[in-house]
C-alpha cells in the first residue's frame, strides 16, 4: 500500500522526506510529485543515475561499430577515390564523430526513459499533480502505516490518505 | 492555507493563462495567413512537381553552375537551424536565467530549418527517387556509398542533428504535454496523453529529465558545432577558387549562429505580437539577444575579412578573377549590399545605445539575415561561374522552378511555425513556473 501526504511548500516535504528515512523507509520507496521541479538540498532524496556513463558506453559502441562497418565495406568493395588509402580515417573520422554523437544522444534518452519509469511496466500509482502543493508517496506495509502518518502529519502534511497498491 | 495555496498559485495560473490562451481557436487573420502560406507551398511544391517531370534542365543550373540556389538555400537554412539547439544549448549549459521564455521557440526554429534545408539535396538530387543511394544499407547490387565523400558525410551529420534536436525540443515539451492533456479533452486530451508517455511529475522523472537536457544540451552544442562546419567542408574539400580556405568551418559556424540568432529574434517579435506573449519576451531578452548578434557581426566581420585579405595578398590569379567578379565585378552590388546588411546597419543601430530599440534590432535582424543570404549566394555562385578554366566559365541565372522553391521554403517555415505555435505551448511552463517559484 502507498501513503500519500500534500505539503505546502518545498521546506516542509524536505523535512517530512527527512524525518521518513530516518525512521527507516528505504529512499527508493519515497516518490515526490509535482507540478515543476522541486530542489531539495544534496542527501535529501538524491536520485542515483548511470546516465552519463551509459551515454559514454552507446556512444562508444554506435561509434565504433559505424567505424567497423565503414573498415569492412571498404574492404569488401573497393572504391578507389581522390588517391586516398582504401581506409581513410581523416575522410571517414568525420561519419565515426557523427554516429558516436548520434549514439551518446540515443543512449541519453534511452536510459532517460529507464531512470524516469516512463517505459516500466510496473509503476508506482501517481497522484494527479496540483499546482499548490508537493505530494509525497511512500510505498510502505499496513502494520507501519498508522506510525507513518503521525511522521508525515508533525512534518507539516496538509492531508495524508492510504492508497492500495493496484497490482 | 488556502491562502497561502492561492498565493501560490496566482502567477502560475496566470502563466498557464496567458500561454495556453493562443492555443484556443483559430482567429480570421491565423486562417488568412496560413492560407497565404499554404498557398505558396503549393506554388513550391508545383514548380517541384514539374522539375521532377520535366528533368533539371528546367532549374537554371547548368555548366558550369551546376549548384545554384538550391544550395544556397540549403547552406542558409542549415545555418538558421544553429539559432535554436545551439543557442538554447549554450544558455542552458551557461544557466542563464533570462533564457526560459526563449528556448522553446529557439529549438522549434532549428528542426523545422532543418526539415526544410534537408530537403534541398534531394530537390538538387534531380532524381529524387534514387535518393536511399546516399543510405549505407547492405544490397545485392553491390552499391554501396563513398564514405569520403563530404555528400555523405552531410547526410549522416544532418540526420544526427535533426535527431537530436528533435529529440531535444520533445524533451522538456513532455511535461507541458502531460499538463495539457489533464486540461483538454476529447481526442486531443488523448493525444496530448499520449505524447506525454505517462509523466507524472515524480522526483525520479524531474531528475531524469534535468540530467537528460543538461547532457544533451552538450552533446548538441558539439553536433551543431560539427554539422556546420561538415557543411562547409562541401566546399573546402574541394580545390576550386575561393572554397579551398582553412577557415571555412569556422568561418562558416560563426555564419550560421549569426544568422540563427536574427532568425530567433524575428521569430520572438512575431510570437511577441501575434500571440501576445510580452509579459514574457521581454525587451530584455530583446536587448540580450542583439547583444549576441552585436558581438556575432563583429566575428562575422573578422572571418570574412581575414578570407579576403589572404585570398588578395596571395594574389593568385585564379583566385583574383573570383574576387575581382566578388568585390569589383558583375557580383560587387550583391557583395557590398551583404556588408551593409552584415556589418554597417547593425554595427550602427546595435552598436549606438541610443539606437537600440525593439525597433532597430527587428530592422538590423532582417539585415543580417538578407545579408547572410546574400554570402551564401556569393560563396556558391561566383566560384563555379569562374572556375580555374577560363574556356569554361559561364554566367548563372535562377529559374522561375527555384525562385519559386526558394519562396516556397520560407512560406512553409512560416507555416510549421504557425501549426507548432497552435498546438504547443511556446514556452515551456514547467521552466517558467521554475522562475515564478524561485522568485
Amino acid at each position: 500500500m502507498y501513503l500519500r501526504a500534500e505539503f505546502s511548500d518545498v521546506e516542509t516535504a524536505a523535512a517530512a522526506v527527512q524525518s521518513v528515512s530516518g525512521a527507516g523507509v528505504d529512499k527508493r520507496d519515497i516518490e515526490v510529485f509535482s507540478a515543476r521541479p522541486v530542489a531539495f538540498e544534496r542527501g535529501i532524496l538524491d536520485r542515483p543515475s548511470r546516465m552519463s556513463l551509459l551515454a559514454v558506453v552507446s556512444a562508444v559502441v554506435v561509434g565504433s561499430g559505424s567505424t567497423a562497418l565503414m573498415f569492412y565495406t571498404q574492404l569488401d568493395y573497393p572504391l578507389i577515390t581522390g588517391g586516398m588509402p582504401l581506409n581513410s580515417g581523416w575522410a571517414t573520422g568525420v561519419i565515426t564523430f557523427e554516429l558516436t554523437m548520434l549514439g551518446a544522444i540515443l543512449g541519453t534518452v534511452g536510459v532517460f526513459l529507464w531512470e524516469s519509469g516512463l517505459i516500466r511496466k510496473n509503476r508506482s500509482p501517481a497522484p494527479a499533480i496540483r499546482d499548490d502543493v508537493i505530494t509525497m508517496q511512500v510505498r510502505c506495509d499496513q502494520e507501519g502505516a498508522e506510525r507513518l502518518v503521525r511522521l508525515l502529519a508533525d512534518s507539516g502534511a496538509i492531508t495524508s490518505t492510504h492508497v492500495e497498491d493496484a497490482s | 492555507m488556502t491562502a497561502l495555496a492561492t498565493t501560490l498559485n496566482g502567477p502560475h495560473r496566470r502563466v498557464r493563462e496567458d500561454v495556453l490562451n493562443p492555443l484556443e481557436g483559430l482567429s480570421f487573420w491565423y486562417l488568412a495567413s496560413a492560407a497565404f502560406f499554404s498557398a505558396l507551398v503549393v506554388w513550391a511544391l508545383f514548380a517541384w512537381g514539374c522539375q521532377i517531370f520535366w528533368g533539371i534542365g528546367v532549374a537554371g543550373i547548368r555548366r558550369p553552375v551546376f549548384w545554384g540556389l538550391y544550395i544556397v538555400n540549403f547552406v542558409f537554412w542549415i545555418g538558421i537551424s544553429h539559432a535554436g539547439t545551439l543557442i538554447s544549448a549554450i544558455l542552458r549549459l551557461t544557466d542563464a536565467g533570462w533564457r526560459k521564455p526563449v528556448t522553446r521557440a529557439a529549438e522549434a526554429i532549428t528542426v523545422f530549418a532543418l526539415m526544410i534545408g534537408g530537403m534541398f539535396p534531394l530537390i538538387h538530387l534531380g532524381r529524387v527517387w534514387l535518393f536511399y543511394w546516399l543510405i549505407p544499407y547492405p544490397n545485392d547490387r553491390l552499391l554501396w556509398p563513398n564514405f569520403r565523400s563530404p555528400l555523405v558525410w552531410d547526410m549522416t551529420a544532418i540526420f544526427t542533428y535533426i535527431t537530436g534536436s528533435v529529440l531535444y525540443l520533445y524533451l522538456p515539451l513532455i511535461p507541458d504535454l502531460a499538463e495539457m492533456a489533464s486540461r483538454s479533452q476529447g481526442w486531443k486530451s488523448r493525444v496530448y496523453r499520449l505524447l506525454a508517455i505517462g509523466w507524472t511529475g515524480s522526483d525520479r522523472q524531474w531528475h531524469a529529465l534535468e540530467r537528460a537536457m543538461k547532457l544533451m544540451a552538450a552533446m548538441i552544442l558539439a553536433v551543431a558545432v560539427s554539422v556546420h562546419s561538415v557543411v562547409s567542408y562541401d566546399f573546402s574539400m574541394s580545390i576550386a577558387p575561393m572554397w579551398h580556405s582553412t577557415i571555412f568551418a569556422p568561418f562558416f559556424v560563426a555564419g550560421a549562429i549569426f544568422s540563427g540568432i536574427a532568425a530567433l529574434i524575428l521569430v520572438m517579435f512575431a510570437l511577441r505580437k501575434f500571440l501576445n506573449l510580452g509579459r514574457y519576451l521581454r525587451p530584455l531578452h530583446f536587448h540580450n539577444l542583439s547583444k549576441l548578434l552585436l558581438l556575432m557581426c563583429l566575428v562575422w566581420l573578422y572571418f570574412s575579412a581575414s578570407e579576403h585579405l589572404t585570398v588578395w595578398y596571395g594574389n593568385e590569379h585564379i583566385e583574383m578573377t573570383v574576387f575581382n567578379a566578388r568585390v569589383y565585378g558583375e557580383y560587387a552590388p550583391y557583395f557590398w549590399l551583404m556588408v551593409a546588411c552584415n556589418f554597417l546597419i547593425p554595427f550602427i543601430l546595435l552598436g549606438i545605445r541610443r539606437l537600440r530599440t525593439l525597433g532597430t534590432i527587428a530592422v538590423s535582424s532582417v539585415a543580417v539575415l538578407i545579408g547572410m543570404w546574400l554570402e551564401r549566394f556569393l560563396i556558391v555562385i561566383p566560384t563555379l561561374s569562374y572556375s580555374a578554366l577560363p574556356a569554361a566559365w559561364g554566367p548563372y541565372q535562377a529559374s522561375w522552378v527555384e525562385l519559386s522553391i526558394t519562396a516556397g521554403t520560407f512560406a512553409a517555415m512560416a507555416l510549421f511555425y504557425m501549426i507548432f505555435a497552435k498546438i504547443f505551448p511556446i514556452i515551456a511552463i514547467w521552466e517558467y513556473d521554475e522562475d515564478v517559484s524561485t522568485s
